[in-house]
C-alpha cells in the first residue's frame, strides 16, 4: 500500500507544474479545482464510510446466521440417556415436595437443587450413588426441593421451571429416582436451550411413566408448586443469602435472598457437603454445619 | 508539522489501530466460540428485558468481530474508532451499574462471564482496562491516520489533488 503511494504522489509532482502552467490564468479553472477539491474530499469518506458499515453489517448477519445454523441445540433432536439407579424405596409428592425413603430412617434432610444447575450436577455426580445406597438401606430419606431458580439462564428462558414440573410429574408418575438421575445425568448446559418439552416427556416414557405424564409436563401442571418452592426457600434462615460480614441479604423487592443451589439442610441446619464425610457423619447424627 | 513528527505519529496510530482490532477480534472471538456462555453473560447484566437477551448475545461477538476487521484493515478507521469508543461506553456503563447495584458478575469481556463469588468481581479492573481502549479509540478518532491502512490508499493528501482527470488518477489506484 505504502508503495503505490509513493509512485503516485511523484507522478502527480511530476504532473503538476506543467499543469499549472497551462490553467494558471483561468478563474473557472481555479473554481473547479476548488471544486473538485470539496466534492471529491466530501464524497470520498462517506463512500468509505458507506462500505464500512455494509462490511460491518454482512459480518454480523454472517456470523449469526453460520452460528444458528452450525450451532443450534444439539440436544433438542437427541434422546436424554438413561440412568437406572435401582431405587427400592418410596417416592411420594406433597405440595411441590418430593418425599424419598424408607419410613423411620435415622436421618432426613432437605436437598434444594435446580436441574440446570452445574453445581448441583456436580453434587449429584459427586454423591448421588452414596445418597442412593442410603436411601436403598433406609438409613436416610431426602426431601427434594426441586427450584426453578436458574430460569434466566437457558436461551429461551424456563428450562429449570420446566424440568422443575417434569420432575414433579415423575413423582406422580412412579418414576422420580430414574428421573432425577438421568436428567443430571447429561445436563444441559447453562446459556444453552435446555431439553424440551418433547424430550422431557419421551424420557419419562423410556422410564415407564404410569399415568398422564405427558400432559402433566406439556401443561406445566406443578409450575404453580415449584414456583412456590422458590419463593418460600428464603423464608428459612439457613437458606438466606449472607453478606460478607454476615448480614442477610434482600432482593429487589425487599424479600430475603436465597442462597441458592444446591442447599442441603439436616433439621434446619445448613449442611457442608465439601466435606467427603458428610452424609456417614450426618447419617450418625453429627453433620458437619456450614 | 514536520514530516518526521507526522511520521512519528502516523506509528502511534498504527499501533492504537493495530492495538484495538486485536481486542476486538479476540474477545469478538472468544465470545463467538461459546454461544451459550455470552448469553449467561449478558443476562448476568440484568438490564435487558428478557427478549433482548438472546439477539444481543448473537449479534455483539460478530459486531466486535467485524469493528475488528476494519481496524485490521485500516478501513473507515474514524468511524470505526466512533463505533468502537461508543460500544466501549455501553460495556463500562454495564460494568458500572452492576458495581453501583451490588451485582455479583464477571464483565464476560473477554469469555466467561456470569454470576461469580461476591469476592471474584474485578469491577475497577475491568473499568481500568476498558478505559485503555477508550484511549486507543479516542486517539484513533481524533487522529485517524496510521500507516498501511486501506484509509490511506482511497484518499490522497488534498494539497496533492489535481483538478483536471482526477478522475483517471483514482482509477489508477
Amino acid at each position: 500500500m505504502a508503495g503505490t503511494h509513493g509512485t503516485d504522489r511523484t507522478s502527480a509532482d511530476r504532473r503538476s507544474p506543467d499543469r499549472k502552467r497551462r490553467q494558471g490564468g483561468s478563474k473557472s479553472a481555479t473554481r473547479a479545482l476548488s471544486q473538485a477539491r470539496k466534492s471529491s474530499r466530501g464524497r470520498m469518506p462517506t463512500i468509505i464510510g458507506v462500505i464500512a458499515v455494509v462490511v460491518l453489517a454482512v459480518v454480523v448477519i454472517a456470523g449469526v446466521l453460520v452460528s444458528r445454523s452450525g450451532g443450534g441445540s444439539p440436544a433438542s433432536s437427541a434422546a436424554i440417556p438413561v440412568v437406572h439407579v435401582n431405587a427400592t424405596y418410596p417416592v411420594s409428592l406433597q405440595n411441590g415436595v418430593v418425599t424419598a425413603g424408607k419410613a423411620g430412617a435415622p436421618a432426613t434432610i432437605d436437598a434444594y437443587e435446580d436441574f440446570l444447575c452445574p453445581v448441583c450436577g456436580a453434587f449429584e455426580a459427586a454423591y448421588g450413588a452414596q445418597i442412593q445406597s442410603a436411601l436403598n438401606s433406609g438409613q436416610l430419606d431426602v426431601r427434594y426441593h426441586m427450584v426453578n431458580l436458574l430460569d434466566a439462564n437457558s436461551n429461551p428462558n424456563g428450562y429449570s421451571l420446566e424440568a422443575a414440573n417434569a420432575g414433579l410429574c415423575a413423582a406422580d408418575a412412579g418414576i422420580f429416582p430414574d428421573y432425577h438421575a438421568s436428567l443430571y445425568g447429561k445436563q444441559p448446559p447453562e446459556g444453552g436451550a435446555g431439553y424440551t418439552a418433547n424430550q422431557l416427556v419421551a424420557l419419562g416414557q423410556q422410564l415407564g411413566a404410569k399415568g398422564n405424564f405427558s400432559s402433566c409436563v406439556q401443561s406445566g401442571a406443578h409450575d404453580a408448586e415449584a414456583q412456590a418452592q422458590l419463593d418460600h426457600a428464603a423464608d428459612i434462615p439457613a437458606l438466606q443469602a449472607k453478606g460478607a460480614n454476615g448480614n442477610v441479604l434482600h432482593t429487589a423487592d425487599g424479600k430475603t435472598a436465597f442462597r441458592g443451589t444446591p442447599s442441603i439442610l439436616d433439621n434446619g441446619h445448613l449442611i457442608n457437603y465439601q466435606d467427603p464425610n458428610w452424609l456417614q457423619k450426618t447419617i450418625a447424627g453429627n453433620p458437619p454445619l456450614a | 508539522m514536520t514530516r518526521s513528527r507526522a511520521r512519528a505519529l502516523d506509528v502511534v496510530g498504527t499501533l492504537a489501530r493495530l492495538g484495538l482490532a486485536a481486542v476486538w477480534l479476540v474477545s469478538g472471538v472468544t465470545k463467538a466460540v461459546d454461544p451459550d456462555q455470552t448469553y449467561l453473560a449478558v443476562a448476568a447484566y440484568q438490564v435487558l428485558p428478557a427478549g433482548l437477551v438472546s439477539p444481543v448475545a448473537a449479534v455483539l461477538p460478530y459486531l466486535e468481530i467485524g469493528l475488528g476487521l476494519l481496524l485490521l484493515v485500516g478501513l473507515a478507521t474514524r468511524l470505526v474508532a466512533v463505533l468502537s469508543a461508543l460500544l466501549l461506553v455501553v460495556y463500562m456503563a454495564g460494568v458500572a451499574q452492576a458495581w453501583a447495584r451490588g451485582l455479583t458478575i464477571d464483565c464476560g469481556c473477554f469469555g466467561g462471564g456470569g454470576q461469580v463469588a461476591a469476592d471474584r468481581t474485578q469491577y475497577a479492573q475491568e473499568l481500568g482496562r476498558d478505559t485503555g481502549f477508550l484511549v486507543l479509540a479516542a486517539w484513533l478518532l481524533v487522529r485517524p491516520g496510521s500507516r498501511w491502512g486501506l484509509d490511506g490508499a482511497f484518499v490522497a493528501p488534498p494539497r496533492e489533488m489535481v483538478p483536471v482527470g482526477a478522475e483517471d488518477d483514482g482509477e489508477g489506484r
